[in-house]
C-alpha cells in the first residue's frame, strides 16, 4: 500500500499538469505566430505546347520558362497544355467562370474576341507606362498590333510568317516560279511521276480554317482585294477577290494538281501529307517548319507564296501572351511574359525551336547568320522584302470559318461570287448584330 | 415506461395520429419532403435552372456573353435558312442511321453472345473495347483510318484497284463514316443492357415453345423481342439523346465538312456559341433540339413503354 499522500502518488500533481499544458498551449501559440516562410507565389500558364513533350517547339517554350525560373525562383509555374484548335473558348469559358490561367498563350486571330468578351486583362501597368519607346520599337510586329482603346491588351511571343511555300525540292527541277500561273507546269512532272497531288491547300473549317485563311489573305492582297476593309465590311466580294478563289479552283479541275478531297482537309493533315511525301508542295507557317524538318530534312525546301504578278506579300503575324481577368498573381504573371518576350528567353527559342524571335535587338547574336538559322532568316528575309500591315478584326473565328465553307460550296460547283456575295451578306448581318 | 406511454402504445394508430398537435402533424407529414429538399434543390440548380437560363438566352440579344434585350424569335431565323435546313437534315440522318444500326447491331450481338459459346467469356470482353475507348480518341482513330494520303483504306484502295478515295472528302461518305464510328462507338452500352434484358428471360418460356414446335426465329420474334422490348425502346430514347447532343465525334471527325454535310445541330450550337460568338442562335438551336428530345421521348414512350406495358397487364 502506498505512503504518498493521494494527490501526489504519480509525482506530476494537477497543478503541475495545468501549468505544463498553459505553457505548452502558450509555446505553440508563439511559434505559430512567427513569421511563416514566405508563400511562394504560383501562376497557371496555358499553353497549346507541352513542356513535356519532345519537338523542337515544346522545348523552345520550356528553355523560356526556364529562364524565368532562374529569374524568379520565388514564383512557381504551372503549365497547363490545351489544345491550339479550342484554346480561345477555353479561356473565355474558364475566366468568366472565374477558373481561368493567370497567363494564356494564344493564336493570333483570338484576341479581338477575347478583347470583346472581357477576358484579358490590360498589361498597360507592365508594358505599356514602364517601357520606353526604344523598348516598344524593338518588337518587329507593330506595338499597336495588340493595343485596344489605348490598352495594350497582349505581347506578342513569338513571330510567323503565315504564307511560306513549301516544296519538295528533291522532286522537282529548280525553283518554283513566282507567278502562280506557271505553277501546275512546274509541278506536273513530280505529281505525275509520284501520283500525289502537285499542290495540297485544306478548306476544312477545323481550327477556324486557319491554313486556308493564311494563304488567302496575302493572296486577296496581291490581286488588290483586301481581307477586311477599314469600314469593317468584306474587302473580297468583288471581281479582284475572286481571283485567288479561281485559281484555286483551276488548280482542281483544268491542271488536275489539287485534289477535290482538299475540301475536308485540315492544317494536320496538310503538314502530315508533306512529311510523308504525299504532296509535292503546301501552303504552310513558318512555326511549324522544324516539325516538317524532323521528317524531311534538307529535302524541304522554302520559297515565297506565288502570286498573280510576283509573290505575295508576306502575311506576318505571332502568337501572343495574355494575362487573364481571372489572374490572381498579376505581378508575378507580369514579370512572367516581361521574362518570355526577353532577348534571353527570344533567342533560347530561336534556337530550339528554329521560330523567328519578337525582338529585333536578338537579331544581332551572331546564332542567326550561321546555317542552322536558314529558316529563320529566310521568314525574316520574306517579312523585310514585303511587308504588309494587319490587324485581326474583331469576329474573326467566324468570317474565317464562313469563308472556308465558300470555298467548299466553289470546289462542289457553287459560283464564285455567289458564294462570296453571301458571305459578305452574312457577314455585315452578324457585325451589325 | 409511464402510464401514457403504455396508454400510447396500445391505442390504434388512427386514434395516435388524431390525439397529436396540429404543428406535429404537420412536421410529421412534411418530414418526407423535408429530407428530400437538399437533394431536390441541387438536382433543380443542375437541370431545371440551365433549360429556364437556355430559353431565356433564346429570347434575347446576346454580345458575347451579355445578354441583351428581348427580341422575339429573331434567334431563331438562322435556323430556318438553306444552312439551318442542313443541320436539321444531317441530324435526323445521323440520329436515326445510327439509332438504327447501333440497336440492330447490338441486338445481334446480345443473342450471339447469349448462346453457349466457348470462348463466350473473352469474346464478351472483346466486344466491350470500343466502350473503353474516349470520343476523341474514337474520332481521331476512325479519321486517321480514314485519311487519304496515308490511311490503310486509301492505301488498299489504291494498291489493289488503283483508285483514290477520301470518304471524309464527299459529303455521301462522310455522314456514312461519321455514323460508322459512332455506331462502333456506342453498341456496348446498347449490348449491355439488352443483354441483360435476354439473360432476365425466363427459360421456361423457350423451354414451352419448343415444346409447342416453335422455330428459332418464332422464339425471337414472339419471346425474346416481346419481354426485351422495353428496355430497347428505353435504350433507344437514351441513344437518341445522346446522339442529338454529340458534339465531340463531328468536330474532332469533319468539322461539319465537307459543305455542312455533317454540321449536326449539335455542333451548330457549340460553333454558333464558342467560334461565332452568337450565344442567342446557339441558345436557340438548343431550344429546338431540347423540344426535339422531349418530343421523340413523349412518342418513345407512348408508343413502346405504355403499350407493352397496357399489353403485359392485360
Amino acid at each position: 500500500m502506498s505512503t504518498l499522500p493521494p494527490d501526489n502518488r504519480t509525482g506530476f500533481s494537477r497543478r503541475k499538469f495545468v501549468m505544463t499544458t498553459a505553457l505548452g498551449t502558450a509555446a505553440a501559440a508563439l511559434g505559430l505566430s512567427t513569421p511563416a516562410i514566405a508563400k511562394k507565389a504560383k501562376i497557371v500558364y496555358w499553353s497549346p505546347l507541352d513542356p513535356k513533350a519532345n519537338n523542337p517547339r515544346s522545348k523552345g517554350e520550356a528553355a523560356m520558362i526556364e529562364i524565368f525560373r532562374k529569374r524568379h525562383p520565388d514564383i512557381e509555374v504551372e503549365v497547363q497544355p490545351v489544345p491550339w484548335q479550342v484554346m480561345g473558348q477555353q479561356v473565355i469559358q474558364a475566366v468568366l467562370a472565374g477558373t481561368g490561367p493567370d497567363v494564356a498563350q494564344l493564336s493570333t486571330t483570338n484576341l479581338p474576341d477575347q478583347v470583346g468578351a472581357g477576358t484579358a486583362a490590360p498589361l498597360n501597368e507592365f508594358f505599356a507606362k514602364g517601357w520606353s519607346q526604344a523598348q516598344r520599337d524593338d518588337f518587329i510586329l507593330p506595338w499597336e498590333n495588340t493595343v485596344y482603346d489605348g490598352q495594350k491588351m497582349a505581347v506578342y511571343w513569338n513571330l510567323q510568317v503565315n504564307n511560306e511555300f513549301w516544296y519538295l525540292k528533291d522532286t522537282v527541277d529548280g525553283q518554283p516560279p513566282m507567278n502562280w500561273n506557271n505553277l501546275p507546269a512546274f509541278l506536273k512532272p513530280a505529281a505525275d511521276k509520284h501520283r500525289v497531288p502537285g499542290f495540297l491547300l485544306g478548306l476544312s473549317q477545323q481550327g477556324n480554317a486557319v491554313q486556308f485563311i493564311t494563304w488567302l489573305i496575302p493572296a486577296l492582297w496581291a490581286c488588290g482585294a483586301d481581307y477586311v476593309l477599314p469600314g469593317g465590311e468584306v474587302g473580297f466580294a468583288n471581281d479582284n477577290g475572286a481571283k485567288p478563289f479561281e485559281w484555286l479552283l483551276e488548280m482542281v479541275r483544268k491542271h488536275k494538281m489539287t485534289p477535290e478531297s482538299i475540301i475536308s482537309l485540315t492544317r494536320d493533315n496538310m503538314l502530315d501529307a508533306i512529311k510523308v511525301r504525299k504532296a509535292i508542295s503546301i501552303p504552310l507557317q513558318s512555326n511549324t517548319v522544324s516539325s516538317a524538318r524532323t521528317s524531311l530534312g534538307d529535302a524541304l525546301a522554302l520559297a515565297r507564296q506565288p502570286g498573280p504578278n510576283g509573290p505575295c506579300p508576306a502575311f506576318a503575324s505571332g502568337k501572343f501572351l495574355m494575362m487573364t481577368k481571372s489572374c490572381k498573381e498579376r505581378e508575378a504573371a507580369g514579370l512572367f511574359i516581361e521574362a518570355l518576350v526577353s532577348p534571353e528567353a527570344q533567342i533560347a527559342n530561336a534556337k530550339i525551336a528554329t521560330e523567328p524571335p519578337v525582338r529585333k535587338s536578338v537579331l544581332k547574336d551572331p546564332w542567326f547568320s550561321t546555317p542552322e538559322a536558314a529558316d529563320v532568316r529566310f521568314a525574316l528575309d520574306y517579312m523585310s522584302a514585303s511587308p504588309h500591315p494587319f490587324k485581326y478584326p474583331k469576329g474573326t473565328d467566324y468570317l474565317q470559318t464562313r469563308i472556308a465553307l465558300a470555298a467548299q460550296q466553289m470546289v462542289t460547283g457553287r459560283p464564285v461570287r455567289q458564294a462570296l456575295q453571301e458571305v459578305a451578306d452574312e457577314w455585315e448581318k452578324a457585325r451589325k448584330g | 415506461m409511464g402510464k401514457g406511454a403504455q396508454r400510447l402504445m396500445t391505442m390504434p394508430a388512427a386514434r395516435r395520429v388524431a390525439e397529436r398537435g396540429p404543428l406535429r402533424k404537420l412536421l410529421e407529414a412534411a418530414q418526407p419532403y423535408l429530407l428530400l429538399a437538399p437533394a431536390a434543390v441541387f438536382v433543380l440548380g443542375i437541370t431545371v435552372y440551365p433549360i429556364i437560363q437556355l430559353f431565356y438566352v433564346a429570347f434575347h440579344s446576346t454580345n458575347y456573353f451579355q445578354v441583351g434585350a428581348f427580341n422575339g424569335v429573331a434567334n431563331f431565323a438562322p435556323l430556318f435558312s438553306a444552312s439551318g435546313a442542313k443541320s436539321f437534315l444531317a441530324s435526323a440522318i445521323f440520329v436515326i442511321a445510327s439509332d438504327i444500326l447501333t440497336l440492330a447491331l447490338a441486338l445481334f450481338l446480345a443473342l450471339v453472345m447469349e448462346a453457349p459459346l466457348r470462348g463466350r467469356g473473352l469474346l464478351r470482353t472483346l466486344i466491350m473495347v470500343p466502350w473503353l475507348v474516349s470520343l476523341v480518341v474514337t474520332a481521331l482513330l476512325w479519321q486517321a483510318l480514314l485519311d487519304p494520303n496515308f490511311g490503310p483504306i486509301a492505301h488498299l484502295t489504291l494498291s489493289v484497284f488503283g483508285w483514290t478515295v477520301a470518304p471524309l472528302g464527299d459529303e455521301t461518305t462522310a455522314m456514312m463514316a461519321m455514323i460508322m464510328a459512332n455506331v462502333w462507338r456506342s453498341y456496348p452500352f446498347a449490348l449491355v443492357l439488352i443483354l441483360a434484358a435476354l439473360q432476365s428471360i425466363p427459360s421456361e418460356l423457350y423451354e414451352a415453345a419448343r415444346l409447342d414446335g416453335a422455330s428459332r426465329w418464332a422464339e425471337f420474334r414472339y419471346i425474346a423481342l416481346p419481354m426485351a422490348g422495353r428496355t430497347i425502346a428505353v435504350v433507344l430514347i437514351l441513344l437518341t439523346f445522346e446522339y442529338f447532343a454529340l458534339v465531340t465525334l463531328p468536330f474532332v471527325m469533319t468539322s461539319g465538312g465537307p459543305n455542312e454535310a455533317t454540321y449536326v445541330l449539335s455542333l451548330r450550337i457549340w460553333r454558333e456559341a464558342f467560334t461565332n460568338y452568337h450565344f442567342g442562335y446557339s441558345a436557340a438551336t438548343g431550344v429546338v433540339v431540347f423540344l426535339l428530345n422531349l418530343a421523340l421521348s413523349v412518342f418513345y414512350i407512348r408508343h413502346f413503354v405504355l403499350k407493352d406495358a397496357q399489353r403485359v397487364s392485360r
